[in-house]
């Protein structure tokens, strides 16, 4: 009976311990730290920088679809309706760059019934449920699905006709893929990003490029990096602007989405990890 | 079962058509595990000739880029995480199953209390009402069913910025540590429910005949009943080891996806992460689209071979060598009660139970004749002492101070199952409380605007793909499990065979019915990303699940009730259908609810079939629609709705308890029944 009531109470003990270590130290340690741009090469990533072209890490949205099929009626009043004043708008209200105001958009001749379905990139996709949810409060016959999957997904269902549109945030490769037509919706920057809690404030190419490929660290304080997957648009994009040809360091992460990538530098107290992600997602 | 059956063999009659219908039903299992073998095997053909499939299993890179793939790394990665994390889980599962079934106090006995004080007495009586028991089971199936994105979450919110603080690392803190911690957490459901079922269905002579013997309860329960119940804890493990293999969207998120080896905290990717990493980068008919299935391939043959040490682990069972999964322990004490089912059929009786207390006892394999002698003439104190005693020498020692390591494994299993409690308890509340603020009417059931999202879309996909799975599901499983019971004869090749079939289809990991999901229905039959190929994978997924639990449901039901429906001149088909299947009613529909908890947390297989879409109402079975779980990890990806991905997880834990609930509520009403 005696050694019962020890028990218990030691476990008990044992328990009260661990909760109140939990309790207090967890939060503690999970410091979290809004996210921070850092400039590259001393251009801050404003959509001004990046439209007049001074911020060199930029890459193109775009939609790919197949040529030879033809659209249906309801998708192709939408792409046009994409270069319309009224898209432009909410373009760049999301933060994107686009140059232009766009033309009014002519409804005569336009279908507006029926459904369609857009997948890609994880970097368009937020900027495209803006748009097709405006498109469908103003045409409630439409009916939109869009979904993520990276860009590599978004150019083999549009190719395999799963999805009608493929979003892809890269340039598409004209001679891989000869049966896709491609339609550039705007530019987003690449935001290279850090934790607030990080001292640095501007990087250079080159030191971005040795972090990734050998994880030296940059001004002795950002030592770990997190890439994106390979099937990315952002990180084809990233690795082509920063001259990255060879695989990233073994050590670097290779995270498969913009959130986890936002989640994970959040959370970085220390503030010695940088990513990169969509600048229209910060 | 035999004379209506003996009567009508040989002729084409109802009940003839009717045991040829039940058989084809049953074969649907193995043709689905084939057709997924198959194909898998088929689609990485490519690969394997290609890259050549030493080069391929053994290389070390991974490169679209550059056309060059190898799982090498890949393998190591799987295996280091699945072997690390069944260590931490298999030890903490085993400890907490023990504790569950012979130290978790049932109840609190108020009168027991010394002290006055009103407070306290007040609390123990409040107290006193709660069966602990009960609840730490039901805390762990509710673990069991949280989805696996929340704990992926979990890892990135909590316990990964721990780490990374107490072991002083740079970097996020992704690598092998996290991972096993998360996996273990994981997986110890699995393990704990299986090792208990093992432990409950041990006859209690065991147990008694040790006590009588006079070795203490720790003796008893450490060196008399662990023991005995070692297959079951082989088979526990090697299940839990599947279940880590398998994992797939806690895994990506945790483990990195580096290029590197693993390292407690160095990045590293397992075969799980890279098929959902590149998954949406290999077009179809490319290399790298038959490398990620070959990858697939990999995995489900190290699924496999587990399968094939399941089955040899338990051969010489007598009740047909059949692994029973994580969730049929609930009925499966009570049949292994009977005599002639009894799973440790190898040790008959109590005088084994007496070896094994002997044998366990502190070397004293020579005290073992002399002990049985003087139990025989002088009773159990006399035994008691060639139970203890190391050399025999001491006759009057007191048992406290003997049987140390015993007492130290008690000691262990009570704080291991403190820290379980723990975990579980602050993972709920964790969920909660980062989720229910969050939740509006307008977010459950508004309609999905990017300013204020919601999950009515994603709701009403749950509650359809729910259906149609059922629809498939549960009359082909039942009718496998008819004619388990019902037709076919004890032991029979034929039987056993389909049983190693449905093994291995429950075995599969989510992501290889996703990747099947896709090629075959999404792409071949062409339903595009669909609730059509959603529900379908869902329903192949949870067959076993159904028939597993309907087997047992009817093995329930007496065989006198069958006897009399034959004896009022009913036939086989009438009786099943009038007289069994309803007896076995609530058995079904706890199967059915156990299929709808595990619907609802999967996410792997439905991110492949169903699409992820989760904005759009879904207007029929062809529309693409996010599933609940789905849109946790899509919120959580498009790193703007944090909030929402907490609120979602919300969510489906609340359902996740009901379900639990209202199973526990079926079964206290059966058992008050049956009393």
């Amino acid at each position: 009976m005696k050694n019962r009531i020890k028990l218990i109470s030691f476990s008990v003990v044992t328990l009260i311990a661990v909760a109140l270590f939990s309790l207090f130290m967890l939060p503690a340690c999970g410091k979290n730290g809004e996210i921070k741009v850092l400039s590259l090469n001393g251009v801050e990533c404003t959509t001004e920088n990046i439209e007049s072209g001074e911020y060199a890490l930029q890459r193109p949205f775009n939609l790919v679809y197949q040529s030879g099929a033809g659209l249906g009626g309801a998708a192709e009043t939408f792409l046009s309706w994409l270069s319309s004043d009224v898209a432009y708008g909410i373009i760049k209200g999301e933060g994107y760059v686009i140059s232009g105001d766009g033309d009014e958009f002519d409804e005569t001749g336009g279908v507006f019934e029926g459904s369609f379905s857009l997948s890609g990139s994880t970097s368009v996709y937020p900027l495209m449920m803006v748009l097709t949810e405006e498109y469908m409060i103003k045409y409630p016959g439409v009916s939109i699905t869009v979904q993520a999957g990276g860009s590599g997904q978004g150019i083999s269902d549009a190719e395999s006709g799963i999805v009608d549109f493929g979003m892809i945030s890269k340039e598409l490769d004209k001679t891989a893929y000869p049966d896709l037509e491609c339609f550039n919706l705007c530019t987003d920057g690449i935001a290279l990003i850090v934790n607030e809690n990080c001292v640095v404030e501007s990087v250079t190419t080159e030191e971005v490029r040795e972090l990734y490929v050998s994880l030296t660290p940059i001004q002795d304080t950002i030592v770990a990096a997190i890439g994106r997957d390979s099937g990315s648009g952002t990180r084809s994009a990233f690795d082509e602007l920063m001259g990255i040809e060879t695989s990233y360091a073994s050590k670097v992460d290779e995270q498969a989405d913009t959130g986890n990538v936002i989640s994970l530098i959040q959370r970085n107290g220390r503030g010695d990890t940088m990513g990169y992600v969509s600048a229209g997602s910060v | 079962m035999t004379v209506a059956a003996r009567k009508t063999e040989s002729k084409l009659n109802k009940e003839n058509v009717a045991r040829v219908i039940f058989f084809v039903l049953a074969l649907f299992s193995v043709i689905v595990v084939i057709a997924i073998i198959g194909y898998v095997l088929y689609g990485s053909i490519p690969a394997f000739s290609e890259i050549g499939f030493f080069k391929f299993l053994f290389g070390t890179e991974w490169l679209a880029s550059a056309d060059s793939y190898g799982v090498g790394v890949l393998i190591v990665g799987t295996l280091a995480l699945t072997f690390t994390s069944l260590l931490i889980g298999g030890i903490l599962g085993v400890f907490v199953a023990v504790w569950i079934v012979y130290y978790c106090p049932e109840r609190i006995n108020p009168d027991r209390l010394k002290t006055k004080n009103r407070f306290a007495v007040k609390c123990a009586k409040i107290l006193s009402r709660v069966n602990f028991k009960s609840v730490f089971s039901f805390l762990i199936n509710i673990l069991a069913g949280i989805p696996s994105i929340v704990f992926g979450l979990f890892a990135y919110e909590v316990v990964m910025p721990a780490l990374v603080t107490v072991f002083n690392q740079s970097g996020t803190g992704t690598g092998l540590l996290p991972a096993a911690i998360i996996l273990s957490i994981m997986i110890l459901p699995t393990i704990t429910s299986l090792f208990r079922n093992s432990l409950q269905s041990l006859p209690d002579e065991y147990y008694e005949g040790a006590i009588a013997l006079g070795a203490t309860k720790h003796q008893a329960v450490w060196r008399t009943m662990f023991p005995a119940a070692r297959k079951g804890l082989v088979s526990a493990l090697i299940l839990g080891c599947g279940r880590a293999i398998g994992e797939t969207m806690a895994v990506q998120m945790i483990v990195g996806n580096g290029s590197g080896y693993p390292g407690w905290f160095s990045s590293f990717g397992t075969l799980t992460s890279n098929i959902v990493k590149n998954w949406g980068y290999g077009s179809a008919d490319t290399l790298h689209r038959s490398a990620l299935i070959a990858d697939a391939f990999v995995l489900l043959v190290l699924v496999l071979i587990l399968n094939v040490a399941l089955l040899l682990s338990q051969r010489d069972k007598s009740d047909g060598g059949r692994p029973l999964g994580g969730v049929f322990y609930r009925k499966r004490k009570k049949r292994l009660k009977t005599e002639e089912e009894d799973p440790a059929a190898g040790v008959p009786d109590a005088g084994m139970a007496y070896e094994f207390a002997v044998l366990g006892g502190a070397g004293a394999v020579r005290a073992a004749a002399p002990a049985t002698a003087m139990c025989r003439e002088e009773g159990v104190e006399a035994a008691y002492d060639g139970v203890n005693s190391e050399d025999g020498e001491e006759y009057s020692r007191s048992y406290a101070k003997k049987g140390g390591s015993s007492m130290a494994m008690h000691v262990i299993s009570w704080i291991f199952a403190a820290i379980v409690a723990f975990i579980l308890v602050y993972l709920v509340v964790w969920v909660l409380v980062k989720g229910l603020p969050n939740i509006s009417l307008q977010f459950l059931f508004g309609s999905y605007s990017y300013k204020s999202p919601s999950i009515s879309a994603a709701l009403v996909s749950t509650l359809m793909l729910i259906a149609f799975a059922l629809v498939i599901a549960v009359p082909l499983g039942i009718a496998a499990a008819i004619y388990f019971t019902e037709y076919s004869k004890k032991g029979s090749r034929v039987v056993k065979t389909i049983r190693v079939f449905i093994d291995t289809l429950a075995g599969i990991p989510s992501i290889i019915f996703g990747i099947f999901g896709y090629v075959f229905l999404v792409d071949i039959c062409g339903l595009g990303y669909s609730l059509w190929a959603g529900g379908i994978t869902l329903a192949l997924m949870v067959l076993p699940t159904i028939i597993r639990s309907t087997e047992q449901a009817l093995l329930d039901v007496p065989d006198s009730v069958r006897e009399a429906s034959y004896a009022l001149g009913a036939g086989k088909v009438r009786t099943i259908f009038r007289v069994v299947l309803p007896q076995a009613m609530t058995g079904i529909i706890t199967a059915i609810i156990l299929s709808i908890g595990r619907i609802l947390s999967e996410s792997a297989a439905l991110i492949f079939t169903a699409g992820s879409s989760g904005n759009v109402m879904p207007t029929g079975y062809g529309s693409q629609c996010a599933s609940l779980s789905v849109m946790i990890y899509l919120f959580m990806s498009e790193g703007r709705y944090f909030n929402e991905a907490y609120a979602t997880a919300a969510v489906v834990l609340i359902l996740v308890v009901i379900l639990n609930i209202i199973i526990a509520v079926i079964e206290h009403c059966t058992k008050k029944r049956r009393k």
